[in-house]
């Protein structure tokens, strides 16, 4: 007589178990991806802001006196807004650092601008780094967008240089 | 000839587990399959949005004679044609005529033009939202003609 083995009852257990594991792993990382989402959603919106970062010195720049452009070899940091035509200066914000001075928020007229209020959690924060502003001014554009949930930030940057077109 | 396989309480015992593993994985599942489906059309908005701007960025970068009334925004390009954007019934229009968003995906909530007079900087923004009210989009951006 022949007697036919199949699986034990823990063996089962352990093989449903491994790939119950394997299932909800793979299920955790596609939530995670999909959680990034957060950062995707301002992709657009932070791109345009850094762009526009960069025009707004160009226009600044443009109708440049001595008092209202930099004239300095080292890098400054400055916050800027579609509203003004004068750099301000900023400080302590960097790439993984960044706090009320160089946040923006949407003003009363609905446009991301310089946020006027002292605290707040903000999406976007914007700084302008200008370097070498006594030869050709090399600018970068920074945006920072945070996530309020977790406070992860992700970076975007834009640089350009400004010939002298006088 | 004896064949072993499972005893009831076996069965009875892994169909139990079974199910605890389903229900356990059928909420990220179902949190995925419904962030999929909700993010699809602020994704088509968002995009749809940034392609208006950079449409609107290459011609002004080249315009001359640029004319801002509230929603409206005219100049003329360089081939020396009048051209005009505006919100019309909750969509951006060219020329009045040519649809740049559909009403039907999303609505156009507000358009602003502004300019600033001393660095001659047109700042474009615009507010859309999902046909649910559930997404909002500010999208914003500054021109300098350069010719300026």
């Amino acid at each position: 007589m022949k007697t036919q083995k199949g699986a034990t009852l823990v063996g089962s257990l352990v093989a449903i178990t491994i790939l119950s594991t394997t299932l909800v792993s793979i299920l955790n990382l596609q939530e995670s991806i999909i959680r990034s989402k957060f950062f995707l959603q301002y992709d657009n919106t932070a791109n345009l802001l850094v762009a526009e970062g960069l025009e707004i010195v160009r226009s600044i720049y443009n109708i440049r006196t001595n008092s209202n452009f930099p004239n300095q070899a080292q890098e400054v940091k400055y916050q800027v807004d579609y509203t003004t035509s004068t750099l301000n200066n900023v400080s302590n914000c960097t790439d993984t650092s960044i706090n009320n001075s160089c946040d923006m928020d949407i003003n009363s007229t609905g446009a991301y601008a310089i946020s006027t209020a002292s605290t707040g959690n903000r999406i976007f924060y914007r700084f302008i780094t200008i370097q070498d502003s006594n030869t050709i001014p090399l600018v970068t554009s920074t945006v920072i967008v945070r996530n309020p949930k977790d406070g992860s930030l992700r970076v975007y940057k834009a640089t350009i240089k400004l010939y002298k077109i006088d | 000839m004896t064949k072993k396989g499972f005893t009831l309480v076996e069965l009875m015992v892994v169909i139990g587990v079974l199910s605890i593993i389903m229900l356990t994985i059928s909420q990220p599942v179902a949190s995925v399959i419904k962030y999929q489906r909700e993010s699809q059309i602020p994704d088509n908005m968002r995009d749809n949005l940034q392609f208006v701007i950079n449409k609107m960025e290459k011609e002004l970068k080249t315009s001359s004679n640029v004319s801002i009334n509230g929603g409206t925004l005219t100049f003329e390009d360089q081939n020396g044609g009048l051209v005009k954007y505006s919100i019309v019934d909750n969509e951006i229009r060219k020329n009045d005529n040519t649809k740049l968003t559909d009403k039907t995906i999303f609505k156009v909530i507000d358009l602003k033009f502004s300019e600033n007079i001393t660095t001659n900087l047109t700042t474009i923004i615009i507010k859309a939202q999902s046909l649910d009210n559930k997404d909002n989009v500010t999208m914003q951006f500054s021109v300098l003609p350069l010719n300026d």
